[in-house]
């Protein structure tokens, strides 16, 4: 069989130095790469809700996460680690809104 | 608010697997650290709460996990399945663990031991001339289309709507379906892994074979074909699968076709169903519904600010003010530019003779809401847009339910009026689309409530019962269920079903380790 195998230890370290204990999760290669592969496809799109501008409490954001919240999946530890998470809430906590809120774009009319 | 860290691990976990003492609990706990570690055993409740996230109609404490235990090799999974059988610990495998509105990661009872296997997360192999891969379970899609286009791989793959965050093994286990011309994602799988519950790992199809390199090419082996036992099912740990890969076509047409009223449904099947069956439409299309197509763009609070099921005359207004039809089609060519001209004009041919229907190319959608993620979906792109749906009434609550239906015009509209007059008797919204499959259709069923409210979550749960049991009269049942739901669907399959799914069950793991209670089978 042609392997052609991707070093699993290749991802390990470049997720590491965010990674509490020596965890596979770590494949984040950083805060924002988990910000735009995950949450910014709901919360920049107008599907889950504008957080940025809006100084959430990193712990506030952290707590959602885990625990998610109505329509708000609950992201575990396997998911996103907790350096990670630290990140990623402190990212969002930290963040302003120069752009005026983007909502879907709405079909359009025939 | 309490806060996540330092958290000390409690002496006896809340909940403990039926049967099982706390001692003897204990005693499990402790091999488990020994096996996989203490940072991969997780018993404490800030831990555990990620897992214990349902949006199903039914109180969470139904479904609460005893403790998450996290592999990462094959060999663990196999000395976890020797302390499971010795103490009669039940486990309930995940890979990702997002099977949103089927019961999320949560098990199908309480008292289960998640095995989480999101950390067996290896991309095994990408074979760009055999366009196949052999992925492990921790394996999301979003890792994949990485990997691929970060080696620049011309390979497309085939995702299920929340393509982001979950991953090719769990979804196809669970016979999970995408949009593209791959989407019957486990016709697509090719070979598998499987850690029995006696510890024994099983090679599927050609993988028995010592040094074979045909595992990924020939699904069915010799003797009886074994993957699908693994599928829907609780008789073993899928840890390795095979899956074939769309090569990417030079040309990608996705359009849209919009029909303004309800019992289109009739004359879209059957206009489209032999385009389908011969391969003019090459992909597994879909016919979203109004409320579908709305809630992907916006809140039912913009245009009702009521309760229950939303009035027809709204639905009216949204049709004609936000240009959404009452069914509307996506649909995709993929090939040469030749090829995709041709079938270009057998569908718009067909389209025109048949009098209805008004065609919606790439180029005059834009960027616009919902096309833009249907266009990302039926090239197998990476999107969450569709969790739009669960805006539309708020309160996070969802089950699918997700009949099999003939494509057939009048069978649709029969399923869609009954669905209808059943949701609508609770109050709640017919949401749907159909998914066009090789012969059949899901008829899928967003049955969305306000899980915040007990009221409701309870006249969903009477609905949802409901709908399977009228279903089931009439002949129809569903392709997979969420956990609340699992005995009453398996009935449907008719008793001689369940004796040999529990037959098997007995010969293969006779203790009732691996996830009791899933699609109804139980030692
Ligand atoms: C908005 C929205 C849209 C959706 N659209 C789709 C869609 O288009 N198509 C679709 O199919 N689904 C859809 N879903 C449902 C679901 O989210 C997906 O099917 C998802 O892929 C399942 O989660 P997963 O891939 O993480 O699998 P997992 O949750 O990891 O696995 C699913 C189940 O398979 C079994 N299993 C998993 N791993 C193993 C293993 N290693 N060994 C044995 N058994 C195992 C378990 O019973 C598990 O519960 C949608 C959900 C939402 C919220």
């Amino acid at each position: 069989m042609k392997f052609r195998p991707i070093a699993l230890a290749a991802m390990l370290t470049l997720g590491s130095a965010s990674s509490a204990f020596a965890s596979p999760t770590g494949v984040w290669r950083g805060p924002n790469e988990a910000w735009e592969k995950v949450c910014s496809r709901c919360h920049l799109s107008g599907v889950g809700p504008e957080l940025r501008g809006r100084q959430l409490p990193p712990e506030y954001i952290k707590q959602v996460v885990r625990h998610g919240f109505l329509a708000m999946p609950a992201f575990p530890h396997g998911a996103i680690d907790d350096a990670t998470l630290d990140g990623v809430a402190l990212y969002v906590s930290k963040s302003r809104l120069n752009a005026p809120v983007k909502t879907a774009a709405p079909a359009k009319k025939s | 608010m309490t806060t996540q860290k330092a958290v000390p691990v409690p002496a006896a976990p809340t909940i403990l697997p039926p049967g099982v003492s706390a001692s003897d609990f204990a005693g499990a706990i402790r091999e488990f650290i020994e096996i996989l570690g203490a940072e991969n055993v997780l018993t404490d409740a800030d831990h555990l709460a990620p897992y214990t996230k349902v949006m199903v109609a039914e109180s969470e404490d139904l479904h609460r996990p005893a403790a998450v235990i996290m592999a990462r090799t094959v060999e663990q999974v196999q000395k976890i399945m020797a302390v499971c059988n010795r103490v009669r610990v039940p486990i309930w495998p995940i890979s990702t663990g997002r099977n949103f509105g089927y019961g999320s990661a949560a098990p199908q009872s309480a008292g289960q031991v998640i095995l989480d296997l999101r950390h067996m997360n290896r991309i095994i192999e990408v074979d760009p001339v055999m366009c196949t891969a052999l992925v492990e379970p921790g394996v999301t899609y979003q890792q994949l289309k990485d990997y691929l286009v970060e080696n620049n791989i011309p390979l497309w793959l085939s995702c299920p709507a929340p393509s982001a965050i979950a991953g090719p093994l769990g979804n196809t286990v669970d016979r999970g379906v995408g949009y593209t011309p791959y989407g019957e994602h486990f016709m697509m799988q090719c070979g598998m892994e499987v850690v029995l519950a006696d510890g024994q790992v099983l090679r599927t199809g050609m993988g028995g074979v010592e040094n074979t390199n045909a595992w990924q090419v020939f699904k069915w082996g010799y003797g009886p074909y074994l993957d699908g036992i693994f599928t829907q099912s609780n008789y073993g740990v899928v840890t390795k699968m095979g899956m074939w890969l769309m090569p990417q076509p030079p040309v990608y047409k996705p359009f849209s076709i919009r029909y303004d009223k309800d019992e289109d449904i009739h004359d879209i099947v059957e206009t489209l169903r032999p385009l389908r069956i011969a391969g003019v439409i090459p992909n597994a299309m879909v016919f979203a519904n109004v409320m579908w197509e709305a809630a992907a763009i916006m809140p039912r609070s913009k245009y009702y600010q009521g309760t229950g099921t939303t009035p027809d005359h709204v639905l009216e207004e949204i049709k004609a003010k936000e240009g959404i039809g009452a069914w509307n089609v996506y649909a995709a060519l993929y090939g040469t530019k030749e090829q995709v001209e041709v079938n270009w004009n057998i569908i718009t041919g067909a389209i025109k003779a048949s009098g209805k229907g008004r065609i919606i190319t790439e180029e005059e959608a834009g960027e616009t809401e919902p096309f833009k993620y249907r266009a990302k979906l039926m090239r197998g792109d990476m999107t969450l847009q569709e969790f739009g749906l669960y805006r539309w009434r708020g309160g996070g609550g969802s089950m699918w339910f997700a009949p099999v239906t003939v494509a057939k015009g009048s069978e649709t509209r029969d399923q869609t009026e009954l669905a209808k007059k059943i949701l609508g008797e609770f109050g709640l919204d017919y949401v749907a689309e159909y998914i066009v499959g090789m012969r059949d259709m899901h008829h899928i069923i967003d049955v969305l409530f306000d899980r915040s409210n007990p009221e409701e979550m309870e006249r969903a749960h009477a609905c949802f019962a409901k709908l399977l049991s009228e279903f089931g009269k009439r002949g129809y049942a569903v392709y997979r269920v969420n956990t609340a739901f699992m005995d009453q669907t398996a009935d449907l399959y008719g008793p001689v079903k369940r004796h040999v799914d529990r037959a098997l069950k007995r010969a293969l793991d006779p203790n009732g380790i691996i996830a009791p209670g899933k699609s109804g089978i139980r030692i």
